[in-house]
């Protein structure tokens, strides 16, 4: 059985960048959040890296950006700056260029982004680990502190309610 | 049929049901044109959601240890870094023994700084017109004890003798009376030439006989005698 090294914190912002880029604008809808995030996510990956045990890298690091985006959010309601979008997903769609089916159109990343923008954060949480981090439902249960039960309700109800946010901007086109 | 297993659609396209459930979803999904719809719409955005990629950010997300930190050592030895520009630095001195000197350098420096003393103000209540009168050497002492300058040097310099009138050498002293006395001279010729009458003044007699021979004319007259000749002659006669 070969020991799995721990990697450095410079070997995590360069071999999984990308991928926490990738889950960090996923879950704020725009580079500039998604960059602090990182920023912020990447800070207590250096801190945590001490007692981090050789595992699911990915799993751990989708655990701790969630984390600080929620952290982010709940700080974000305790003194809001500006009206949220959520609950009315016509006035965040693009218009939508009439495709036959939605998801399958040229401008379709930027229609579930904003969709996913529009969904309620747990929602979104948790169809972003698992739809664009890949992580197993267990994992996701271990991250967020909810029964695993609940991650399946929330995976299928927040697919369920994107869904229904992209028929609705196709008709409304 | 009005039960429907659409909570566990969700489940059964990620392969997280167990295999009893697997098998009483995919009994109903046989029957039910609704589920498998409901199924064909779920596996679609889930595909869509899968399919977005991956994003490449545009800007590094952490700062180069690669290279050196320069000016912002200063910014992270006062704690004025962002927290992940301050770890590069640390990264950074971790590999750089050049860098590791300066900001030792830097924080011995900084150290000297802050540990001045404080001053203490000036008591203005002893500001006297006497001591506004004392000699400059005084009143500069005064002011180097309030700025902090050693009490030793201080007390070195207030040991030295007192000031004296300025006094001058001999070779000053004797310019000075040969100025006076040049200037006494000047004055008296100066009198004398404005009160001395004109009727004393010299007689000048003028030499016709040269004027005469250097202006007149040499050429020959009618009468045979140079005009020279002629002024001469009458330039001779007493």
């Amino acid at each position: 059985m070969t020991e799995q090294a721990v990697p450095t914190w410079e070997d995590i912002a360069r071999t999984h960048g990308r991928f926490l880029f990738t889950v960090a604008y996923r879950l704020t809808g725009n580079r500039d959040d998604a960059y602090d995030l990182v920023q912020e996510t990447l800070l207590r990956v250096h801190k945590g890296l001490r007692s981090y045990t050789p595992g699911s890298l990915e799993g751990w690091l989708s655990r701790i950006t969630t984390n600080v985006f929620l952290d982010s959010v709940r700080a974000k309601k305790r003194r809001p700056t500006s009206a949220l979008p959520e609950g009315n997903p016509e006035s965040v769609l693009p218009p939508s260029h009439g495709a036959d089916v939605a998801y399958a159109s040229a401008t379709l990343g930027q229609d579930i982004q904003a969709a996913l923008n529009a969904l309620p954060e747990e929602f979104r949480v948790a169809v972003v680990m698992c739809d664009v981090a890949g992580l197993p439902y267990q994992e996701i249960s271990y991250a967020l502190g909810v029964p695993v039960g609940t991650v399946r309700s929330r995976i299928h109800r927040g697919r369920h309610m994107l869904r229904e946010m992209l028929t609705r901007g196709e008709q409304l086109a | 049929m009005n039960w429907h297993p659409l909570a566990d659609l969700s489940a059964y396209l990620d392969g997280e049901l167990t295999l009893q459930e697997r098998k009483v979803v995919e009994q109903h999904l046989a029957g039910c044109e609704r589920c498998r719809l409901e199924m064909e719409m779920l596996g679609g955005m889930k595909a869509s959601l899968r399919g977005l990629g991956m994003l490449t950010p545009e800007r590094a997300l952490l700062p180069t240890p690669a290279v050196h930190p320069g000016e912002s050592m200063t910014a992270y030895l006062d704690g004025e870094l962002d927290p992940l520009a301050a770890l590069g630095v640390e990264a950074h001195i971790e590999a750089c023994p050049n860098c590791a000197r300066e900001l030792k350098a830097l924080h011995k420096t900084r150290s000297a700084l802050r540990g001045l003393p404080w001053l203490e103000e000036p008591k203005l209540d002893a500001i006297t017109p006497g001591a506004l009168r004392a000699p400059r050497r005084d009143a500069m002492l005064q002011g180097r004890q309030n700025c902090g300058v050693r009490q030793d040097t201080v007390a070195s310099l207030s040991t030295q003798s007192p000031m004296r009138p300025m006094r001058h050498s001999a070779s000053q002293r004797r310019h000075s009376v040969l100025l006076a006395v040049a200037a006494a001279v000047v004055v008296v010729i100066g009198f004398v030439g404005v009160t001395v009458p004109n009727g004393i003044e010299p007689k000048v007699q003028p030499d016709l006989r040269g004027f005469a021979s250097n202006h007149a004319s040499f050429a020959p007259s009618p009468d045979g005698v140079s005009g020279a000749a002629t002024a001469v002659a009458f330039y001779q006669q007493p």
